[in-house]
């Protein structure tokens, strides 16, 4: 009796142990998978390239003439934020507030906004710049994708041979918050680089990536 | 293979002596390898109570931190975007623009790489007409000294930090009171829009005065030219169009006027690859053995007090030929040692090049320079190899004037002193008599990048912008104005001498707008092919120059009575040897002399670093039983320095030579300089300074300043240790192993190329290949071609390569200890007698070999070979065990003994972000500039373009003023770089060794009977 209450127990023990296993991921020093960072300013990237549809490369503009990227200078978001000051239905629900109680509409703009426009310098009650625009200080945002100082990606070379952003950095388009989708270790480049060599990637196919060290390491 | 077998070279005298301390650092990669019982020793010694268990806590604290480090999440990293991005471009990309070179006063155009806003690198301009895409070591290493953070940050009143508001208000009050005796002393002025403000800033003051001075002056050139043509000017001289050259001690291709545009010229009157192929003949006769003389055809020793009378009876002969005489003197050849047939034969060299002959002359003596213009007028020199209707403007100064404002400044009529960019106390032999002078002056300001000599007795101290941070031009030779664009705004409050002086003259005015306020109203009208001011301007910006005409100077014909009155002294000198002043390559005068990279450039020559030193002929040396590091006392007299001892083989015996421009007190900051660790030495020890002062030695005489003086040597008890690079490295075979003395080197003479072009490269092997190629390279084959010929050994490369590459700064001890980390050295080899010594310059980078040796020994797989046959050195794999650089035949992998990189964050701006800053532990090497190599691939990707020969310049191609690199894709059969690999003159390094290295090298060919 004792022995098969001990045996039913250790296979729930055992259950148990599995189940936390697939749960839990345990990364390896220096592997960051899974990061999500809480951002100074709560961008959606769910909001402006999933339901918006911006294109990634209005943003990082970078991403196919240089090395990096980049994150957007204020100046690029100020395109449309200078116009767009808040959430529409923030503003749908003081517009007919306003409607209700007979009064024109006031202006809303939304918490995280005001620190776009302190940077900005823009002036949200007027709707215009202050007089030296851009003098604030630039937002701090905690890099997601960090790689080792001794690697040397460059987003130029992938997003001009065809590679999508989504195959390194996950549905972006869905997030809320980013994540680091990938595990960035060198196994996971050069895993990708050798499929492409072997045609495997549809898109890339004929196309030649190299597995030189000195492709990223110099 | 025979004329190579029997040709010796050698690195150095130890080598020719095969001394037993030679024999032993053959035997080694890595000398006095200490053992740690012996480190222990020495830290017990120095009293630390270190004990073996103690090493094993410290060790088992330490792993058990690292482990414990690295569970941690990585570190978190802020990404900080522009506000606005507009005018920075896409961040991660380089920019370039063109400027102008401030390093000296050359003026070679540059192109400044830009990267996320700041200053990088520094390369040669190559639509530039002057300097053609060269630029020298100093103009390399000018972007380390924008982010010196020991630079003058504020300015000073009576030493003490002020507001420029107190400044211009205490300057503009005084020089109310003040309307006469106003004196500026600069160096030569080549910005056109300085000088116009001087003027206007000058204007006002009743008996006032801009006096220039050099402190390596050529005034005597524009003396003689005032005698001898009516004209105060230096000409300009063109090396592009001289077929013979015969040159007294200029050092052109190294420090004189303007090495970069002489080295540019001079080469293409050595081009092998024309047809028929042509080669200039260059004698030079000197008593030191300078970076020219070690290219010359023939070189001659001589002391420059027997220049008088080789100078006359070339003269006296080429008379004889011209049919003139007028020439008063008559040469006495029993002065000097050099043999009447060697001079003849040069002088019907000379003559028959009538036309296309050049003969320049280093010395500071008027006599000599009117004796140089008469034979360069009797050779017809001027208006073809000699152009004095568009001059140089790079040396202008009259030291004879500062001579004067000393009496002015003691008699008190000198009401206020403004001082920029020289630093007289330090630089003239009576820079004692200055400062005394300047005390006496009511008012003085000092303008200076750097807080020197002079400056610390100034009232006034003001900040001077780096070039990178202003607005300026620069018109070096008539007609040819270039522009210097900053490149990044001021990192301290500084400003420059443009906007001070406008603040002064009442209408303060930013640099950029008095530049283009110069420009509009007296450039503009000089040119004719921008209509309107917004073109020229942009068209500045975007070539760094533009070409004006200003009216014709008048230079009269050669006017005879100067000849006619000339009289040359023969009294016979005192003191036993003559002392030889003169610039190194990289320290120049001195006012780079707190640059690093610059004081641990080797020496063409010598190979020394971080030093000046006595160099005397080996037998000289051996006479007086001196060794090498002996230190001994020079003196003249009035003056006296101690220095140590370089036998120095090609030196003539009763000359010896001491570098300008050391012992400045900027210097000392470097007794931090190095690793700190328990057998460290201190580069300098506290409040010591780099070498000595030797301006002292500089000799009045006729209001000029001579670089030759009479001195005596003294031997002291004292030695001093010279860090020098030359001799270890060496790929010779240790005896052990053989002994047997490769061909390095190939060579030829002129005469045997035009019969057979591969004469002199003989030494070919037959290669047998057991297996089949296992390597095959289907895209890309990097290679490299040296051409032995051009290289003049100027190190513009190697700190090229170093502000490219990341590489630090090690320190003199660390070097002695053969670490330091350059990734390019110019092994400088001699052969022939010590006293007449043909010298071969031949730059050695990693080899990339195709079949590595030192790929096979890498038990971690840290460096590896690319599908494109490069050599691959991976940082983060590397554990260091050194087994590659005990492997490397050819001595050129570096090892981080110690994590050389200084926490100066301001300094650390200087790192090129796209090369990993290596730590320590972790051997690197020449990479080929390999993130180049993949930019140039990316940005050809990116266009949709074919990656075209030519498009990957190397950090070490780029600068070089002589061309003598080449770098290319050896699979594309019309690259440059396939047809030099099958030109007869095409030879590897050690060959016959099957290691099939990529660099190969062009064999020498000397213009030689």
């Amino acid at each position: 009796m004792k022995q098969n209450l001990l045996i039913v127990l250790l296979v729930i023990l055992a259950f148990i142990l599995v189940v936390l296993a697939q749960q839990i991921k345990i990364n390896l020093p220096g592997i960051n998978q899974g990061y999500a960072p809480q951002q100074p300013l709560a961008f959606s990237h769910r909001l402006h390239s999933g339901d918006l549809q911006i294109d990634c490369m209005y943003c990082h503009s970078g991403a196919d003439k240089s090395r990096h990227a980049g994150i957007p200078s204020e100046n690029v978001c100020m395109n449309c934020h200078r116009f767009v000051t808040a959430g529409w239905d923030k503003i749908r629900i003081e517009d007919e507030r306003a409607q209700k109680e007979k009064r024109p509409p006031q202006p809303v703009v939304s918490d995280e906004l005001k620190k776009l426009y302190r940077a900005a310098a823009f002036d949200e009650t007027q709707m215009k710049f202050k007089d030296k625009p851009y003098s604030g200080k630039p937002i701090e945002w905690t890099r997601v994708y960090n790689l080792p100082d001794f690697v040397f990606f460059d987003h130029r070379r992938h997003v001009n041979a065809g590679v999508s952003c989504q195959k390194c950095h996950g549905a972006v388009e869905t997030m809320e918050k980013v994540t680091q989708v990938p595990d960035l270790t060198m196994g996971w480049c050069v895993n990708c680089h050798r499929d492409v060599n072997k045609g495997k990637i549809p898109e890339l196919k004929g196309r030649y990536a190299s597995i030189s060290c000195t492709v990223c390491h110099y | 293979m025979a004329e190579n077998k029997s040709k010796k070279y050698w690195k150095g005298i130890e080598e020719l002596e095969n001394t037993p301390e030679f024999r032993k650092s053959l035997e080694s990669e890595f000398p006095e390898e200490a053992s740690p019982e012996a480190f222990l020793k020495k830290a017990e010694e120095n009293g630390s109570n270190f004990s073996r268990r103690s090493f094993l806590k410290a060790t088992g604290f330490t792993v058990g931190a690292a482990i414990l480090g690295a569970c941690a999440r990585g570190p978190v990293e802020k990404a900080i975007p522009l506000l606005n991005r507009a005018e920075i471009g896409v961040p991660g990309k380089a920019y370039w623009y063109g400027s102008t070179c401030h390093g000296c006063v050359s003026g070679c155009g540059i192109l400044v790489k830009n990267r996320d806003g700041r200053p990088i690198k520094i390369e040669g301009n190559p639509r530039h007409p002057l300097s053609q895409g060269g630029v020298c070591a100093v103009g390399q290493a000018t972007v380390l000294s924008l982010y010196d953070s020991k630079r003058l940050q504020e300015p000073l009143l009576n030493g003490k930090p002020a507001e420029w508001k107190k400044i211009d208000r205490a300057v503009n009050d005084r020089l109310k009171r003040t309307n006469e005796n106003v004196y500026i002393l600069t160096e030569t002025i080549t910005s056109p829009t300085t000088r116009y403000l001087i003027g206007q800033f000058l204007k006002r003051f009743k008996n006032s005065r801009h006096i220039e001075y050099d402190p390596v002056s050529c005034s005597a050139i524009l003396a003689a030219h005032k005698q001898t043509h009516g004209l105060r000017a230096l000409p300009h001289y063109r090396f592009d169009r001289a077929e013979v050259i015969v040159s007294f001690g200029a050092d052109f291709l190294g420090t004189w006027i303007s090495p970069v545009e002489f080295t540019k010229d001079y080469m293409k009157n050595r081009n092998l690859a024309e047809k028929p192929p042509r080669m200039s003949y260059h004698v030079q006769i000197e008593g030191r053995l300078s970076v020219t003389g070690s290219n010359a055809d023939n070189r001659i020793t001589a002391t420059s007090g027997e220049f008088g009378v080789l100078l006359t009876y070339i003269a006296e002969k080429l008379e004889e030929r011209a049919g003139a005489g007028n020439l008063p003197l008559k040469a006495d050849l029993t002065q000097t040692r050099v043999a009447k047939q060697t001079l003849d034969k040069i002088i019907s060299k000379l003559w028959s090049a009538k036309g296309s002959s050049l003969i320049v002359c280093g010395a500071n003596d008027v006599r000599l320079q009117i004796l140089v213009n008469y034979i360069n007028h009797l050779l017809g020199g001027y208006g073809t190899t000699i152009d004095l209707g568009r001059p140089s403007y790079q040396k202008l100064g009259d030291e004879n004037k500062v001579n004067e404002l000393i009496d002015k400044m003691n008699r008190g009529e000198v009401s206020a002193l403004f001082i920029a960019g020289v630093n007289p106390v330090y630089s003239l032999p009576n820079g004692a008599e200055f400062k005394e002078a300047l005390q006496k002056v009511p008012f003085s300001v000092a303008f200076t990048e750097y807080s020197d000599e002079t400056a610390e007795h100034a009232s006034i101290v003001c900040p001077q912008s780096h070039f990178l941070e202003s607005w300026n031009d620069s018109e070096p030779v008539e007609g040819y104005l270039s522009i210097t664009q900053p490149l990044i705004s001021r990192l301290g409050l500084s400003r420059t001498l443009n906007e001070c002086l406008s603040a002064w003259t009442g209408n303060s005015a930013t640099d950029y707008a008095l530049l283009q306020d110069y420009w509009k109203r007296h450039v503009f009208p000089l040119q004719k092919k921008h209509a309107n001011f917004q073109d020229l301007w942009d068209r500045a910006l975007i070539d760094g120059y533009v070409q004006i005409k200003r009216p014709a100077k008048k230079a009269s014909s050669f006017n005879m009575n100067a000849i006619k009155n000339l009289r040359l002294d023969s009294a016979k000198p005192s003191g036993d040897f003559e002392l030889v002043l003169y610039q190194k390559v990289g320290i120049l005068d001195g006012r780079h002399a707190q640059n690093p990279w610059l004081q641990e450039l080797p020496d063409p020559i010598t190979k020394v670093v971080w030093d000046n030193y006595v160099s005397m002929a080996p037998q000289t040396a051996k006479r007086l039983n001196l060794r090498q590091g002996d230190v001994v006392r020079v003196s003249d007299g009035n003056s006296e320095m101690e220095l140590p001892v370089l036998p120095q083989p090609g030196q003539h015996e009763k000359v010896i030579a001491v570098a300008l421009g050391y012992g400045r007190n900027t210097t000392k900051r470097f007794k931090d300089i190095g690793p700190d660790w328990i057998s460290k030495r201190p580069t300098v020890k506290e409040g010591e300074t780099v070498g000595e002062n030797a301006y002292r030695f500089l000799k009045w005489q006729n209001g000029f300043l001579h670089f030759s003086s009479r001195v005596n040597i003294h031997p002291t008890e004292k030695t001093r240790i010279i860090a020098q690079t030359q001799t270890y490295n060496s790929i010779t075979v240790p005896e052990k192993l053989g002994g047997e003395r490769r061909p390095l080197i190939h060579e030829t003479t002129f005469k045997e190329y035009k019969k057979d072009p591969a004469s002199g490269n003989k030494y070919k092997h037959q290669i047998l290949q057991l297996w089949a190629e296992d390597h095959v390279y289907t895209g890309h084959h990097w290679a490299m071609v040296i051409d032995l010929n051009k290289c003049t050994g100027c190190s513009a490369c190697v700190i090229s390569c170093q502000a490219e590459n990341n590489v630090p700064v090690v320190g003199k001890d660390e070097v002695y200890r053969r670490r330091e980390l350059h990734w390019i050295r110019i092994d400088r080899y001699y052969s022939g007698p010590e006293s007449d010594v043909e010298v071969v310059h031949q730059p050695v980078m990693c080899h990339h070999c195709d079949h590595a040796p030192c790929e096979g020994v890498c038990p971690v797989l840290a460096t590896l070979h690319s599908d494109e046959g490069i050599n691959q050195q991976i940082y983060n794999r590397c554990v260091g065990t050194r087994y590659c650089a005990n492997n490397c035949p050819y001595k050129v992998r570096r090892f981080n003994w110690f994590s050389y990189r200084k926490k100066d964050e301001k300094e650390n701006l200087v790192l090129n972000p796209d090369v990993t800053v290596r730590s320590r532990g972790v051997m690197e090497k020449c990479s080929w500039c390999v993130q180049r190599i993949q930019e140039a691939k990316a940005e050809a990707k990116r266009k949709g373009v074919k990656l075209a020969d030519g498009d990957i310049k190397l950090a070490c191609e780029q600068s070089c003023p002589a061309d003598a690199i080449v770098f290319g894709d050896m699979n594309d059969p019309q690259s440059r770089i396939s047809k030099l690999i099958h030109h007869p003159r095409h030879y590897n390094m050690l060959e016959e060794m099957n290691f099939k290295p990529t660099v190969g090298y062009l064999t020498l060919v000397r213009n030689k009977e």
